[in-house]
């Protein structure tokens, strides 16, 4: 029985366009590593990255990927939880570790040449891997404060490696003392035990429900749009609200929950990033060098605000409401201009910040502000244009969206190989900014303002399943 | 041999789930002072209900009157705030309640990454259904979906698909079928196939729906239910017996499902 639980668990999750993820990720670690090996420790610092973005986004959304199918057929099923539940954990495990394995190929290669901090490197990014799936077990249910919490543990644990404690998540990375991995492997265990005890205390139909109840969390700022005009009413809605989805950010478990946030509570938290990061560059900028960070810092703050502020936006879209009440490509295009100045506001702070970073610290960085407010907001609407064409899964339940391992969220990775190329070229030779700003541009009108282009994918999406 | 340890007790922990057993009842369904809330709304109160071996019974109500709840606590779902349910004497999340019922949520969703005939096969193999081969023919003949076996449940029509959920719901003969809006999206053939199915099987019934005519048709005993408590309860007979002096039955009913306080 476990056997053929397991066996539907893993093929219904795993689709041909969960390997081709999988594929993509490990190109594109292979790639930001092969670029990036020219810098001090990168491979070092892209490992921390995605452990840190793993164990993080694992904390806040993570749990057992628990599809409406699950909940209605199989949990329905006479199953004894002894069977079911490891089952359910080892389908994770088995999502979670090869995402993040894929992830992390990269800079496993880096460590090839030595067998001894290969065998350790390897341990490592095993423990890397289960240690988030073990947190998520921990975490599903907690409230936000408690998830907060960790979550903040969790980043001063990691970033703890990069100075002179020793006991920090990689420091037996950072200073090659190996003994030092012991902590990393020991709180993993801990961790997964922990878990297995949390999943035996609740039953998993129950733990569901409160799944269901949360996905229903009521947003507490309302919006009047009386006395505006159609196109302003659009425009205030998108423009003030943002609709996450933890699809991109829960490393696997793809079961869906869209956090709806105002943009002045967003405003905020990148404003404190931002003066996190100024105040971190000032004590260890000129130490670690700058070049690392104006890359790091560039690419990724356009790829995940691009990535963060498109993806959720037509999650709640219900296209008989909005669609048959104006014509298609006016309703787009006008959530699209919304999103690009939404992207363009929460830009501000790290602009700023590059700005006071490059007067006192490098002025490298001076040129990095005019990136980080002219590509995020074109590529938002780029990442827009092309998640319309992706899979439907917007549309196709409300309460617990399917969780099959779409591609549609990796849409943007050969954009993003792109980006990061364009990026080195804006970095190495300021001037190139305006061309290659130029040239994304003319490549957003080119997909947005085609003629017919929102209707055809619209009826696109309606043949593929819309209900 | 920690770790070992700590499974062996998680194991035998899961084991005991079914110890609660009330082992001398008869009944298919017993529910005694069930209540349910979601934070500050009430979906059920103090509802109570006994459902003998065999008998079919439909559970009426307005929009949002705790139908669909009810039925989650049933299947195990869900867990009631207070009061006892129990399922041919054990606990609706046992594992040997589950062995005899059969649910159907509303808006249910199959396996979208499945064929209809890999759903069918997975959870048949599941609920170890007896000579599963010629039951999934006889269920894919029966709901007319031949043909569209290798096809994935995101190219099939509402219509389909709800007939595709029936059959996962009903697969392993059911000795409880707890069906929630069954009906949903079906064409008026396929409705009058489904009718006559259920009318030769011998299971127990408990029907969520909105429409008289499938309580009437398909079911003994009816219970109203409004803003999560029952309003009232008795045979099709006497909900009849109530008509006359220009009311309709639906006009008896709405005004049952408004009297509750």
């Amino acid at each position: 029985m476990f056997l053929k639980v397991l066996k539907l668990l893993i093929k219904s999750r795993f689709s041909k366009s969960f390997l081709f993820i999988i594929l993509m990720i490990f190109i594109y670690s292979i790639y930001t590593i092969a670029i990036g090996s020219g810098y001090n420790e990168f491979s070092l610092y892209y490992l921390a990255f995605i452990f840190l973005i793993f164990l993080v986004s694992a904390t806040m959304v993570g749990g057992l990927s628990l599809t409406a199918a699950d909940r209605d057929f199989l949990l329905t099923s006479a199953v004894r939880n002894r069977v079911l539940i490891p089952a359910f954990f080892i389908a994770q495990a088995l999502a979670s570790s090869i995402l993040f394995i894929a992830a992390a190929s990269g800079a496993i290669i880096l460590f090839r040449g030595n067998s001894f901090e290969l065998m350790v490197g390897i341990v490592a990014i095993i423990c890397m891997a289960i240690l988030p799936i073990s947190m998520s077990l921990n975490m599903a249910g907690r409230n936000n404060y408690v998830k907060g919490f960790f979550s903040a543990a969790e980043s001063g644990w990691v970033i703890l490696s990069f100075t002179s404690f020793p006991y920090g998540a990689l420091s037996f990375l950072v200073d090659g003392n190996l003994s030092s991995s012991t902590i990393l492997i020991s709180i993993t265990i801990i961790a997964t035990a922990v878990s297995s005890l949390n999943i035996r205390a609740e039953s998993l139909p129950f733990r569901i429900s409160s799944f269901s109840m949360r996905n229903r969390t009521s947003f507490k700022k309302s919006f009047t749009f009386t006395g505006l005009s159609r196109d302003s009413a659009i425009l205030k809605l998108n423009f003030r609200q943002i609709d996450f989805t933890s699809r991109v950010a829960s490393m696997g478990n793809i079961r869906v929950r869209i956090n709806r946030v105002g943009i002045y509570t967003m405003f905020l938290i990148v404003s404190i990033l931002a003066v996190a990061f100024t105040v971190f560059m000032f004590l260890y900028g000129k130490k670690i060098g700058p070049s690392f960070f104006t890359f790091i810092l560039s690419a990724y703050i356009v790829w995940l605000l691009s990535l963060a502020f498109s993806t959720g936006t037509l999650s709640k879209e219900r296209a008989w409401l909005s669609f048959t009440s104006m014509p298609v490509e006016s309703y787009l295009r006008m959530v699209m201009f919304a999103k690009m100045l939404q992207t363009l506001f929460i830009s501000v702070p790290f602009a700023l910040s590059s700005i006071i970073v490059g007067i006192y610290i490098d002025r490298s960085f001076i040129p990095l502000a005019g990136v980080i407010l002219m590509f995020p907001p074109v590529f938002t609407g780029i990442n827009f244009s092309l998640s319309f064409i992706r899979s439907p899964y917007q549309i196709l339940q409300e309460d617990i969206l399917p969780s099959v391992y779409n591609a549609s969220q990796f849409a943007l990775f050969p954009i993003s190989f792109g980006m990061l190329l364009i990026l080195f070229v804006v970095i190495l030779l300021p001037v190139s900014t305006i061309p290659v700003f130029a040239a994304s541009v003319i490549f957003l009108l080119f997909l947005s303002w085609r003629q017919d282009y929102w209707k055809n994918h619209l009826y696109s999406w309606i043949e593929r399943g819309y209900q | 041999m920690y770790l070992i340890n700590i499974f062996n007790d998680v194991f035998h922990y899961l084991s005991m789930e079914s110890s609660e057993i009330d082992s001398s009842s008869s009944l298919s369904l017993l529910m005694e002072n069930v209540s349910k809330s979601y934070g500050k709304i009430t979906a059920v109160r103090d509802f109570s209900i006994q459902i003998r071996d065999g008998e079919r019974v439909a559970l009426l109500g307005e929009n949002g009157a705790g139908k669909s709840t009810t039925l989650k606590i049933i299947s195990g779902l869900m867990k009631p705030d207070t009061g006892k349910v129990r399922i041919f004497g054990y606990p609706p999340s046992s594992f040997e309640a589950k062995r005899m019922i059969g649910y159907l949520p509303e808006d249910p969703s199959p396996y979208l990454n499945l064929s209809v005939r890999e759903n069918l096969e997975y959870i048949g193999a599941i609920r170890e259904t007896e000579d599963l081969q010629s039951r999934i023919e006889d269920l894919l003949d029966m709901l007319s979906l031949k043909g569209m076996e290798r096809q994935k449940p995101l190219s099939l029509s509402r219509g389909n698909k709800q007939k595709l959920c029936l059959a996962l719901s009903i697969i392993h003969h059911p000795k409880f079928a707890i069906m929630d809006e069954p009906l949903n999206y079906l064409d008026i053939p396929t409705q009058e196939t489904i009718f006559q199915y259920f009318e030769s099987m011998k299971s127990t019934f408990l029907i969520s729906t909105h429409i008289l005519s499938i309580a009437k048709r398909l079911t003994e005993r009816i219970v109203i239910l409004s803003s999560g408590k029952k309003a009232w309860e008795g045979t099709i007979q006497e909900l009849e017996g109530m008509e006359g002096n220009g009311r309709s039955i639906e006009s008896v009913v709405s005004e049952l499902m408004k009297n509750v306080s």
